[in-house]
């Protein structure tokens, strides 16, 4: 395959899913600069990779593995920032202009989410923030999709019952 | 069924790059593509070592060592004192090749008279070239000295072993290389021929060792002259 056709498919790829590789990197990070910076690293990355004539079967996935990985690895240099560090810091929706009563029931409910363990709260906002389906989160967490889907109806119910 | 709360989500869902940001690394990411693309195009010389496996780096380094180390060894072969190989052939190709030689005292002994030989001819080779300073006389005459001393050690030890005379063209390299005299080597010579008795044996014995002595002394008479040993003989004096 040449360049201008891996240009053109990956191009395509950010197009599609650049709000949401940012979305999850913001959502763990909580730095919109870092989330962008991430952003940018992860695609740069699926350059790389394109270029060494790897396929890729499932971009979606990919790209949020690599995300993942990139989280991961400022998560081991910085461990201070996490989700429990987004609400104590405010975390505040720049685009938005929901009301003082809706940021509080939006706080409650993070508050609620992030009782949850890491693991159940990725699950989850994969899942129905995303709508990435089982086998794709399955791939991106490197698991069986029944495993996957038990998973995710358990934290569910946890959920509800935190949020009731 | 969604768990999540309605507004939670539309809050979560508003998360995203604004048009700016979003152009911003797209215009990025196109100027990283172009510029790798621009630089695939020029080959690097190195990318063979991208593909070599780690046996055959280990492989090759191996290669690397044990030639250049020959390599080395052999050109430190044909060094001169003086020279900055020189080192290399006195203290590892001879004491190895010492290793793998020596057998028995009489090979030592064999040995180090070889060794004597060569440092006579070394002298020699500097002397043909013009290179025999005050310096570098006075260090080679030294290690002359030096190596006709153990040379003379090792060929008593071997005739202490084995009870007779042996290696007579060693023993005359030796004894010219620490006396540099024909008269003061017979008399050794003749003090070590009747300590065994029997006239006949001391007759031959002395023809065999003078022939072999004058044929020394043809082949390193005029280094040694030069070297002049006898004028600072020290503690290589035959002291029987």
């Amino acid at each position: 395959m040449k360049d201008n056709s891996l240009e053109m498919k990956l191009l395509v790829a950010y197009d599609a899913h650049a709000d949401a590789i940012f979305r999850h990197c913001y959502f763990k990070t909580c730095e919109r600069e870092l989330a962008q910076d991430m952003t940018q690293d992860v695609f740069l990355k699926v350059w790389s990779y394109m270029q060494q004539k790897h396929s890729i079967l499932n971009m979606r996935a990919f790209l949020y593995r690599l995300a993942d990985n990139l989280v991961i690895d400022w998560y081991r240099k910085r461990k201070s920032q996490s989700l429990d560090i987004l609400l104590d810091e405010g975390f505040e929706p720049v685009e938005t202009d929901s009301k003082i009563e809706e940021q509080a029931e939006i706080a409650h409910s993070l508050a609620k989410l992030r009782e949850l363990g890491a693991d159940d709260q990725k699950l989850l906002t994969l899942r129905f923030v995303e709508d990435l389906s089982p086998g794709e989160i399955a791939e991106i967490v490197g698991q069986n999709e029944n495993t996957v889907s038990v998973r995710i109806h358990r934290a569910v119910t946890r959920l509800r019952d935190l949020l009731q | 069924m969604n768990p999540f709360p309605q507004k939670l989500l539309q809050y979560l869902r508003s998360i995203k790059l604004s048009d700016t940001e979003r152009a911003a690394l797209r215009t990025t990411l196109i100027a990283h593509m172009r510029e790798s693309s621009a630089r695939r195009a020029i080959p690097s010389p190195w990318t063979w070592s991208l593909y070599i496996k780690p046996a055959q780096v280990a492989f090759l380094s191996l290669l690397i060592v044990v030639g250049y180390g020959s390599s080395m060894t052999l050109a430190a072969d044909a060094a001169l004192p003086g020279d900055i190989l020189y080192h290399v052939k006195t203290r590892l190709n001879e004491p190895i090749a010492r290793l793998v030689t020596v057998t028995s005292p009489a090979t030592e002994a064999k040995f180090e008279t070889l060794l004597l030989e060569k440092r006579l001819e070394e002298a020699e080779t500097l002397d043909t070239r013009e290179k025999l300073g005050p310096e570098l006389t006075h260090s080679v005459r030294e290690v002359i000295r030096e190596q006709s001393s153990k040379a003379k050690k090792k060929i008593k030890d071997a005739e202490d072993m084995s009870g007779v005379q042996i290696l007579s063209v060693a023993t005359s390299t030796v004894h010219v290389a620490t006396s540099s005299s024909e008269s003061s080597f017979e008399k050794v010579l003749e003090k070590k021929q009747s300590k065994r008795g029997g006239d006949n044996v001391v007759d031959i014995e002395k023809g065999k060792n003078k022939r072999a002595l004058k044929a020394v002394l043809e082949k390193h008479g005029r280094i040694l002259e030069k070297l002049d040993l006898d004028s600072e003989k020290g503690d290589t004096e035959e002291g029987e």
